[in-house]
């Protein structure tokens, strides 16, 4: 199971998110962004996620590559809201997403 | 988790004690450091009002911004983002002067005020925390000024360039700004100019490690119950509080606290709109200073805001004094909390999404 952060633009993109999450089935939490991660202080979602099993997300994300085309991922799972996805790795963080222009 | 706690602990015992050191210096009483104050000083020190007894263009918001800056350079945090709905914090930024200047402070001296015994601003404070549960209230039913977008170097370059220019002003032409005269009241008493921007560079940079923020400390607390920022902040009023015994200015009680007044109802609604200001632009006046710093222009017109909102306040006799609350702040205030209303309103129930 691999850990991933989530961050947002506003405290209510977390929220949607992780209710999102918990009608699927994939337990999260609600919490402030690390300082870590950013210097910015709002809200994030930690969740873990076995991304090749999860019959709740039938693809794997391919954020980096837009291999997840028009997905349950592309439609719902990237709100306008996200600002990132970052998987925690033993040495900090790997991005996963970035949004546009950020 | 428990190492980031320390450090914050200690970064808040570091700032209590630097604004003790201020006020044995030449601040104001209980005013080592008031954000609101500060930026209404200089305000008046440019001469955007024209209220003699607060007229001094502050070195420690200068240090603010540049020691947020030069750390957010150092950590290679310097990201220029702006064009979160840049107008409507400018309006909140307006109305939150005017709330803590209808209590005669911001968030970080309503701290100070209580650790040097001022238990008027017992009220603000209980004022500060409702006024933030009710911005939490529009926070989650959706609220939010949408989302900021990367800007250019220069874009976040122009605040802290300001700030230096405002310095080089101050040391070598002070003869075109405006002073208080001696003894003329608030603006006539600060530390030497070096000191008070050395105070501003430290905590400038401490902030900006720590995201040291008022309203952050009570929002985390009630929505996540995480109590890392309040930590900062509990250590400032323990630090402020021990300095202020030892150096023999404490003193208990509600009548004659310096720069203060006694209207319980207005410092209580004086702080509600700031605590609900701040909530819907996610950070107290020192934490925009600080963003300012790291480049974000939406704290930059934040500042703006605040700083205008300082000079109608003393244009139009909205500030408070010593003697208490004018009727046009109390108008001021009332409408500044239905016009903060709106907006929140306006930035929660438009949105077609729900949740």
């Amino acid at each position: 199971m691999r850990t991933y952060i989530a961050t947002f633009f506003s405290h209510f993109g977390a929220i949607r998110f992780h209710k999102m999450l918990m009608q699927r089935g994939v337990s999260g939490k609600i919490k402030p962004v690390p300082r870590d991660l950013s210097s910015s202080c709002g809200t994030c979602v930690e969740f873990g996620m076995d991304w090749e099993s999860n019959t709740a997300f039938p693809e794997p994300p391919g954020f980096q590559d837009n291999h997840a085309e028009n997905t349950f991922l592309q439609k719902d799972f990237l709100t306008g809201e996200m600002e990132q996805i970052v998987e925690k790795i033993e040495t900090g963080y790997r991005k996963v997403y970035e949004a546009e222009n950020i | 988790m428990k190492h980031e706690k320390l450090v914050i602990g200690l970064s808040g015992a570091i700032i209590g004690i630097v604004a003790v050191c201020l006020v044995l210096l030449g601040n104001p009483a209980n005013m080592g450091f008031c954000i609101a104050c500060f930026i209404r000083d200089t305000a008046g020190g440019l001469g955007l009002h024209r209220a003699e007894a607060v007229q001094y263009v502050r070195p420690e918001i200068i240090g603010l911004v540049l020691g947020s800056f030069l750390m957010a350079l150092g950590r290679k945090e310097f990201r220029p983002k702006g064009g979160s709905s840049p107008i409507t914090r400018f309006v909140l930024g307006f109305f939150v002067m005017v709330g803590c200047l209808m209590f005669l402070g911001c968030p970080f001296r309503m701290i100070l005020r209580l650790a040097g015994g001022d238990m008027n601003a017992l009220a603000g404070l209980v004022g500060f925390v409702a006024g933030i549960l009710t911005g939490i209230f529009f926070l989650n039913k959706g609220y939010t000024l949408k989302r900021s977008y990367k800007q250019t170097e220069t874009e976040g370059l122009v605040m802290p360039i300001c700030q230096i220019l405002l310095l080089i002003l101050l040391i070598a032409v002070p003869g075109i700004l405006f002073f208080t005269p001696a003894e003329g009241g608030p603006g006539a008493k600060h530390a030497a100019l070096w000191i008070s921007l050395l105070a501003g560079l430290i905590v400038g940079a401490i902030a900006q490690v720590t995201r040291l923020c008022m309203v952050g400390g009570i929002r985390d607390f009630v929505l996540f119950r995480e109590s890392r920022l309040l930590i900062g902040f509990l250590m400032i009023f323990v630090t402020a509080l021990a300095g202020n015994l030892v150096m023999g200015k404490f003193s208990l009680g509600m009548a004659g606290q310096p720069v203060a007044h006694t209207g319980i109802l207005w410092n209580f609604l004086g702080m509600f709109l700031a605590g609900y200001g701040c909530c819907l632009l996610g950070g107290c006046p020192l934490r925009q200073l600080i963003l300012t710093g790291e480049g974000n222009t939406d704290s930059a017109i934040t500042f703006l805001g605040l700083f205008v909102g300082a000079a109608f306040c003393h244009n139009f006799k909205l500030a408070s004094s010593g003697e208490g609350p004018t009727v046009n702040g109390k108008i001021a205030v009332i409408i500044g909390i239905i016009v903060v209303t709106v907006i929140a309103a306006v930035n929660t129930f438009s949105r077609k999404e729900e949740c």
